[in-house]
Protein backbone atom coordinates (compact mmCIF):
# COMPACT_ATOMS: atom_id res chain seq x y z
CA UNK A 1 0.00 0.00 0.00
CA UNK A 2 1.27 3.49 -1.01
CA UNK A 3 0.72 6.17 1.88
CA UNK A 4 -0.16 9.71 -0.06
CA UNK A 5 -0.77 12.83 1.81
CA UNK A 6 -2.89 15.48 -0.04
CA UNK A 7 -4.62 18.72 1.38
CA UNK A 8 -8.30 19.21 1.40
CA UNK A 9 -11.37 21.84 1.93
CA UNK A 10 -13.58 21.84 3.89
CA UNK A 11 -16.39 22.87 1.43
CA UNK A 12 -20.44 24.14 3.11
CA UNK A 13 -22.00 24.44 -0.64
CA UNK A 14 -23.30 21.58 -1.96
CA UNK A 15 -25.32 20.77 -5.03
CA UNK A 16 -25.00 21.30 -8.68
CA UNK A 17 -24.02 24.95 -9.34
CA UNK A 18 -21.24 25.29 -6.38
CA UNK A 19 -20.02 22.15 -7.68
CA UNK A 20 -19.27 22.99 -11.40
CA UNK A 21 -17.62 26.43 -9.71
CA UNK A 22 -14.94 24.50 -7.89
CA UNK A 23 -14.19 22.18 -10.88
CA UNK A 24 -13.99 25.48 -12.37
CA UNK A 25 -11.28 26.18 -10.24
CA UNK A 26 -8.83 23.01 -11.08
CA UNK A 27 -10.64 21.41 -8.11
CA UNK A 28 -12.67 17.96 -7.67
CA UNK A 29 -15.82 17.97 -4.98
CA UNK A 30 -15.91 14.81 -2.69
CA UNK A 31 -17.55 13.66 0.61
CA UNK A 32 -15.41 11.66 3.29
CA UNK A 33 -16.64 9.23 5.38
CA UNK A 34 -16.96 6.31 7.53
CA UNK A 35 -18.20 4.09 10.49
CA UNK A 36 -18.62 6.15 13.21
CA UNK A 37 -18.42 9.68 12.21
CA UNK A 38 -19.94 12.14 10.15
CA UNK A 39 -19.81 12.75 6.73
CA UNK A 40 -18.18 15.80 5.56
CA UNK A 41 -18.07 17.98 2.36
CA UNK A 42 -14.37 18.14 1.23
CA UNK A 43 -12.84 19.65 -2.30
CA UNK A 44 -9.43 18.37 -3.49
CA UNK A 45 -6.61 19.81 -6.06
CA UNK A 46 -7.54 17.43 -9.11
CA UNK A 47 -4.04 17.49 -10.25
CA UNK A 48 -2.73 16.39 -6.81
CA UNK A 49 -5.13 13.35 -7.29
CA UNK A 50 -3.80 12.83 -10.57
CA UNK A 51 -0.26 12.64 -9.57
CA UNK A 52 -1.48 10.33 -6.80
CA UNK A 53 -3.17 7.73 -8.71
CA UNK A 54 -0.21 7.81 -11.59
CA UNK A 55 2.11 6.20 -8.43
CA UNK A 56 -0.21 3.37 -7.69
CA UNK A 57 -3.76 1.77 -8.23
CA UNK A 58 -6.50 3.63 -6.68
CA UNK A 59 -7.24 0.47 -4.66
CA UNK A 60 -3.66 0.52 -3.60
CA UNK A 61 -2.83 4.15 -1.88
CA UNK A 62 -4.06 5.08 1.09
CA UNK A 63 -4.58 8.88 1.61
CA UNK A 64 -3.66 11.10 4.27
CA UNK A 65 -6.35 13.73 3.86
CA UNK A 66 -4.55 17.00 5.40
CA UNK A 67 -7.84 19.49 6.28
CA UNK A 68 -7.27 23.18 5.67
CA UNK A 69 -9.89 25.08 7.67
CA UNK A 70 -10.75 22.25 10.05
CA UNK A 71 -10.27 21.80 13.33
CA UNK A 72 -9.91 18.19 13.89
CA UNK A 73 -6.51 16.42 12.74
CA UNK A 74 -5.95 14.62 9.17
CA UNK A 75 -7.78 11.72 8.58
CA UNK A 76 -6.69 8.72 6.87
CA UNK A 77 -9.00 7.59 4.01
CA UNK A 78 -9.20 5.19 0.93
CA UNK A 79 -10.70 6.20 -2.49
CA UNK A 80 -14.17 4.45 -2.65
CA UNK A 81 -15.30 5.43 -5.70
CA UNK A 82 -13.81 8.23 -8.31
CA UNK A 83 -16.62 9.23 -11.00
CA UNK A 84 -15.26 10.72 -14.36
CA UNK A 85 -16.66 12.20 -16.98
CA UNK A 86 -17.21 10.37 -19.90
CA UNK A 87 -15.79 12.10 -22.96
CA UNK A 88 -13.51 14.03 -21.10
CA UNK A 89 -12.04 11.35 -18.78
CA UNK A 90 -11.38 14.51 -16.15
CA UNK A 91 -12.42 13.51 -12.43
CA UNK A 92 -16.11 14.56 -11.49
CA UNK A 93 -15.92 13.43 -7.80
CA UNK A 94 -14.72 11.64 -5.65
CA UNK A 95 -15.75 9.46 -2.49
CA UNK A 96 -13.02 8.69 0.81
CA UNK A 97 -13.55 6.05 2.75
CA UNK A 98 -12.37 6.76 6.41
CA UNK A 99 -10.13 3.76 7.90
CA UNK A 100 -8.77 2.77 10.82
CA UNK A 101 -5.72 0.70 11.57
CA UNK A 102 -7.58 -2.32 13.34
CA UNK A 103 -10.89 -2.29 11.02
CA UNK A 104 -11.03 -4.68 8.49
CA UNK A 105 -12.05 -3.23 4.76
CA UNK A 106 -13.14 -4.53 1.82
CA UNK A 107 -11.13 -3.33 -1.13
CA UNK A 108 -10.84 -4.75 -5.28
CA UNK A 109 -7.03 -6.02 -5.73
CA UNK A 110 -5.91 -6.94 -9.50
CA UNK A 111 -5.49 -9.96 -10.25
CA UNK A 112 -1.40 -10.78 -11.42
CA UNK A 113 -1.09 -13.55 -14.51
CA UNK A 114 1.70 -15.48 -14.19
CA UNK A 115 3.16 -17.96 -17.09
CA UNK A 116 1.82 -18.94 -20.32
CA UNK A 117 -1.23 -21.04 -20.48
CA UNK A 118 -1.11 -24.19 -22.66
CA UNK A 119 -3.92 -24.07 -23.70
CA UNK A 120 -3.39 -20.37 -25.31
CA UNK A 121 -0.29 -21.95 -27.36
CA UNK A 122 -2.61 -24.33 -28.77
CA UNK A 123 -4.68 -21.55 -30.35
CA UNK A 124 -7.25 -20.96 -27.85
CA UNK A 125 -7.25 -17.43 -25.93
CA UNK A 126 -7.19 -16.28 -22.41
CA UNK A 127 -10.51 -14.57 -21.31
CA UNK A 128 -10.19 -12.42 -18.06
CA UNK A 129 -13.76 -12.41 -16.61
CA UNK A 130 -12.68 -10.66 -13.14
CA UNK A 131 -9.55 -8.60 -13.64
CA UNK A 132 -10.03 -7.54 -10.04
CA UNK A 133 -10.90 -9.31 -6.89
CA UNK A 134 -12.62 -7.95 -3.66
CA UNK A 135 -10.50 -8.93 -0.59
CA UNK A 136 -11.57 -7.98 2.66
CA UNK A 137 -8.54 -7.43 5.06
CA UNK A 138 -6.89 -4.78 7.72
CA UNK A 139 -6.10 -1.88 5.44
CA UNK A 140 -2.30 -1.86 5.67
CA UNK A 141 -2.46 -5.44 5.01
CA UNK A 142 -4.23 -5.29 1.35
CA UNK A 143 -1.66 -7.22 -1.17
CA UNK A 144 -0.59 -5.36 -4.27
CA UNK A 145 -2.06 -8.33 -6.12
CA UNK A 146 -3.43 -12.16 -6.26
CA UNK A 147 -1.08 -14.25 -8.28
CA UNK A 148 -2.58 -16.85 -10.21
CA UNK A 149 -0.39 -19.60 -12.13
CA UNK A 150 -2.05 -20.33 -15.45
CA UNK A 151 0.85 -22.28 -17.12
CA UNK A 152 -1.14 -25.44 -16.70
CA UNK A 153 -4.82 -24.80 -18.37
CA UNK A 154 -6.05 -26.24 -21.41
CA UNK A 155 -8.58 -25.10 -24.01
CA UNK A 156 -11.94 -24.97 -21.82
CA UNK A 157 -10.32 -24.89 -18.56
CA UNK A 158 -10.93 -22.06 -15.93
CA UNK A 159 -10.19 -20.46 -12.60
CA UNK A 160 -12.41 -20.10 -10.21
CA UNK A 161 -12.21 -17.51 -6.85
CA UNK A 162 -12.31 -20.76 -4.57
CA UNK A 163 -8.89 -21.76 -6.70
CA UNK A 164 -6.75 -18.34 -5.57
CA UNK A 165 -4.07 -18.60 -3.53
CA UNK A 166 -4.33 -18.62 -0.09
CA UNK A 167 -2.93 -15.65 1.90
CA UNK A 168 -2.79 -15.45 5.67
CA UNK A 169 -5.52 -12.44 7.23
CA UNK A 170 -7.47 -12.04 3.87
CA UNK A 171 -10.34 -12.88 2.72
CA UNK A 172 -12.06 -13.24 -0.33
CA UNK A 173 -15.44 -11.55 -0.37
CA UNK A 174 -17.06 -12.52 -3.58
CA UNK A 175 -18.51 -15.87 -3.95
CA UNK A 176 -16.30 -19.35 -4.30
CA UNK A 177 -17.67 -19.94 -7.69
CA UNK A 178 -17.54 -16.92 -9.04
CA UNK A 179 -14.77 -17.63 -12.70
CA UNK A 180 -12.16 -15.38 -12.25
CA UNK A 181 -10.62 -16.00 -16.22
CA UNK A 182 -10.72 -19.04 -18.72
CA UNK A 183 -9.30 -20.74 -21.94
CA UNK A 184 -12.00 -20.17 -24.63
CA UNK A 185 -11.87 -21.51 -28.04
CA UNK A 186 -10.78 -18.03 -30.52
CA UNK A 187 -13.08 -16.07 -32.58
CA UNK A 188 -14.73 -17.91 -35.33
CA UNK A 189 -14.42 -17.04 -39.07
CA UNK A 190 -15.97 -14.66 -40.76
CA UNK A 191 -17.75 -17.35 -42.76
CA UNK A 192 -19.79 -18.78 -39.73
CA UNK A 193 -20.41 -15.38 -39.02
CA UNK A 194 -22.17 -14.64 -41.90
CA UNK A 195 -24.26 -17.37 -42.13
CA UNK A 196 -25.43 -16.10 -38.47
CA UNK A 197 -26.22 -13.01 -40.18
CA UNK A 198 -28.02 -14.55 -43.12
CA UNK A 199 -30.10 -16.38 -40.07
CA UNK A 200 -31.33 -13.39 -38.51
CA UNK A 201 -31.69 -11.07 -41.51
CA UNK A 202 -35.21 -13.05 -41.82
CA UNK A 203 -36.27 -11.90 -38.65
CA UNK A 204 -37.13 -8.15 -38.54
CA UNK A 205 -39.39 -8.60 -41.41
CA UNK A 206 -40.86 -11.56 -39.58
CA UNK A 207 -41.43 -9.76 -36.24
CA UNK A 208 -42.50 -6.66 -38.29
CA UNK A 209 -45.73 -8.70 -39.77
CA UNK A 210 -46.10 -9.63 -35.98
CA UNK A 211 -46.78 -6.60 -34.56
CA UNK A 212 -49.10 -4.94 -37.55
CA UNK B 1 -27.29 -8.19 -38.48
CA UNK B 2 -29.10 -7.73 -35.13
CA UNK B 3 -32.29 -7.40 -34.86
CA UNK B 4 -35.16 -7.75 -32.22
CA UNK B 5 -36.78 -10.76 -31.98
CA UNK B 6 -40.00 -9.44 -31.46
CA UNK B 7 -41.44 -5.83 -30.81
CA UNK B 8 -44.50 -4.39 -29.25
CA UNK B 9 -45.37 -1.57 -31.84
CA UNK B 10 -43.47 -1.45 -35.02
CA UNK B 11 -42.85 2.23 -35.57
CA UNK B 12 -41.26 4.70 -33.48
CA UNK B 13 -41.38 8.43 -33.35
CA UNK B 14 -37.69 9.49 -33.78
CA UNK B 15 -37.45 11.71 -30.30
CA UNK B 16 -34.57 13.70 -28.75
CA UNK B 17 -30.98 12.92 -28.51
CA UNK B 18 -29.27 15.15 -26.20
CA UNK B 19 -26.54 14.68 -23.24
CA UNK B 20 -23.93 11.90 -22.33
CA UNK B 21 -24.43 8.09 -22.56
CA UNK B 22 -25.93 6.98 -18.70
CA UNK B 23 -23.99 3.13 -19.16
CA UNK B 24 -21.50 1.25 -20.83
CA UNK B 25 -18.76 4.46 -20.71
CA UNK B 26 -16.16 1.79 -19.53
CA UNK B 27 -14.50 -0.51 -20.79
CA UNK B 28 -16.20 -3.43 -19.07
CA UNK B 29 -15.05 -6.84 -20.96
CA UNK B 30 -12.06 -6.84 -23.21
CA UNK B 31 -8.44 -4.53 -23.38
CA UNK B 32 -9.15 -2.23 -25.93
CA UNK B 33 -12.31 -0.53 -27.46
CA UNK B 34 -14.20 2.25 -29.47
CA UNK B 35 -16.08 4.84 -27.88
CA UNK B 36 -17.93 7.28 -29.46
CA UNK B 37 -18.14 11.24 -29.45
CA UNK B 38 -21.56 12.48 -30.82
CA UNK B 39 -24.77 11.95 -30.55
CA UNK B 40 -26.57 9.42 -33.32
CA UNK B 41 -27.96 6.69 -34.66
CA UNK B 42 -25.99 3.44 -36.10
CA UNK B 43 -27.90 0.97 -37.97
CA UNK B 44 -27.79 -2.28 -38.04
CA UNK B 45 -25.99 -2.46 -41.38
CA UNK B 46 -23.22 0.01 -40.05
CA UNK B 47 -22.69 -2.84 -37.02
CA UNK B 48 -22.44 -5.33 -38.90
CA UNK B 49 -19.71 -3.80 -41.50
CA UNK B 50 -17.79 -2.81 -38.93
CA UNK B 51 -17.99 -6.34 -37.21
CA UNK B 52 -16.76 -7.32 -40.12
CA UNK B 53 -13.93 -5.23 -41.28
CA UNK B 54 -12.97 -5.77 -38.10
CA UNK B 55 -12.67 -9.87 -37.72
CA UNK B 56 -11.14 -9.79 -41.21
CA UNK B 57 -8.23 -7.90 -40.19
CA UNK B 58 -7.61 -9.69 -36.86
CA UNK B 59 -7.90 -12.95 -38.99
CA UNK B 60 -7.55 -14.91 -35.83
CA UNK B 61 -7.73 -15.21 -32.56
CA UNK B 62 -8.95 -12.25 -30.06
CA UNK B 63 -12.59 -11.66 -28.76
CA UNK B 64 -15.16 -9.11 -29.80
CA UNK B 65 -18.15 -7.92 -28.02
CA UNK B 66 -20.51 -5.52 -29.29
CA UNK B 67 -22.04 -2.93 -27.08
CA UNK B 68 -24.92 -1.60 -28.51
CA UNK B 69 -27.89 -3.10 -30.14
CA UNK B 70 -30.33 -1.49 -32.88
CA UNK B 71 -33.78 -1.61 -30.90
CA UNK B 72 -35.48 1.54 -32.52
CA UNK B 73 -37.12 0.99 -35.72
CA UNK B 74 -36.70 3.34 -38.71
CA UNK B 75 -39.31 3.83 -41.38
CA UNK B 76 -39.33 4.55 -45.00
CA UNK B 77 -41.47 6.09 -47.76
CA UNK B 78 -41.42 4.41 -51.14
CA UNK B 79 -40.02 6.44 -54.00
CA UNK B 80 -41.93 8.77 -56.23
CA UNK B 81 -44.69 8.67 -53.74
CA UNK B 82 -46.36 11.97 -52.24
CA UNK B 83 -46.17 13.36 -48.89
CA UNK B 84 -49.05 12.59 -46.23
CA UNK B 85 -51.23 9.10 -46.47
CA UNK B 86 -49.47 8.44 -43.39
CA UNK B 87 -46.26 7.03 -41.53
CA UNK B 88 -43.90 5.13 -44.43
CA UNK B 89 -43.10 1.47 -43.95
CA UNK B 90 -40.38 -0.20 -41.43
CA UNK B 91 -37.10 -0.23 -42.63
CA UNK B 92 -34.76 -1.41 -40.79
CA UNK B 93 -33.00 -1.03 -37.14
CA UNK B 94 -30.70 1.58 -35.57
CA UNK B 95 -29.02 2.28 -32.13
CA UNK B 96 -28.92 5.79 -30.63
CA UNK B 97 -25.84 6.59 -28.77
CA UNK B 98 -24.67 9.51 -26.61
CA UNK B 99 -21.26 10.75 -26.46
CA UNK B 100 -19.41 8.36 -23.99
CA UNK B 101 -20.53 5.38 -25.38
CA UNK B 102 -18.08 2.21 -25.76
CA UNK B 103 -19.07 0.79 -29.25
CA UNK B 104 -16.69 -2.55 -29.63
CA UNK B 105 -14.75 -4.30 -27.27
CA UNK B 106 -12.11 -6.20 -28.19
CA UNK B 107 -9.38 -8.38 -26.09
CA UNK B 108 -6.57 -11.07 -26.72
CA UNK B 109 -4.47 -9.36 -29.65
CA UNK B 110 -1.89 -7.06 -29.58
CA UNK B 111 -2.19 -3.07 -29.27
CA UNK B 112 -1.50 -2.44 -32.54
CA UNK B 113 -3.70 -4.84 -34.43
CA UNK B 114 -6.52 -3.79 -32.03
CA UNK B 115 -6.08 -0.27 -32.46
CA UNK B 116 -5.49 -0.89 -36.91
CA UNK B 117 -9.09 -2.98 -36.26
CA UNK B 118 -10.75 -0.29 -34.52
CA UNK B 119 -10.09 2.29 -37.19
CA UNK B 120 -11.08 0.34 -39.77
CA UNK B 121 -14.56 -0.06 -37.55
CA UNK B 122 -14.77 3.45 -37.64
CA UNK B 123 -14.35 4.36 -40.78
CA UNK B 124 -18.00 2.46 -41.37
CA UNK B 125 -19.75 4.10 -38.67
CA UNK B 126 -21.30 7.71 -39.19
CA UNK B 127 -19.80 9.00 -36.03
CA UNK B 128 -16.68 10.57 -34.40
CA UNK B 129 -15.21 8.22 -32.13
CA UNK B 130 -11.74 7.42 -30.38
CA UNK B 131 -9.36 4.61 -29.68
CA UNK B 132 -9.68 3.90 -25.58
CA UNK B 133 -7.22 1.00 -23.99
CA UNK B 134 -7.85 -0.18 -20.51
CA UNK B 135 -4.30 1.19 -18.65
CA UNK B 136 -6.33 4.77 -19.46
CA UNK B 137 -9.42 3.94 -17.38
CA UNK B 138 -9.40 4.11 -13.60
Amino acid sequence: MELIDINANIRTAAGNSPSRGIRREGNIPGVIYGPGSESVLISINAHDLELALKKAQMSQIIFNLKLQNADFPARSAIAKEIQVHPVSRKFMHVDFYEISKDRKITVKVPIAIRGKAKGVENGGILQSILREVEVSCLPFEVPDAIPVDISSLDIGDSIHIGDLPKMDNIDFADDAQMTVLTISSSMGDDRSAGAKTEEAESAPAAGGKKGA
Amino acid sequence: MLSPKKVKFRKQQRGRMRGLSKGATQLNYGDFGLQVLECGAISSKQIEAARIAMTRHVKRGGKLWIRIFPDKPFTKKPAEVRMGKGKGAPEGWVAIVKPGRILYEMEGIPRELAAEALRLASSKLPLKTRFVERSEMI
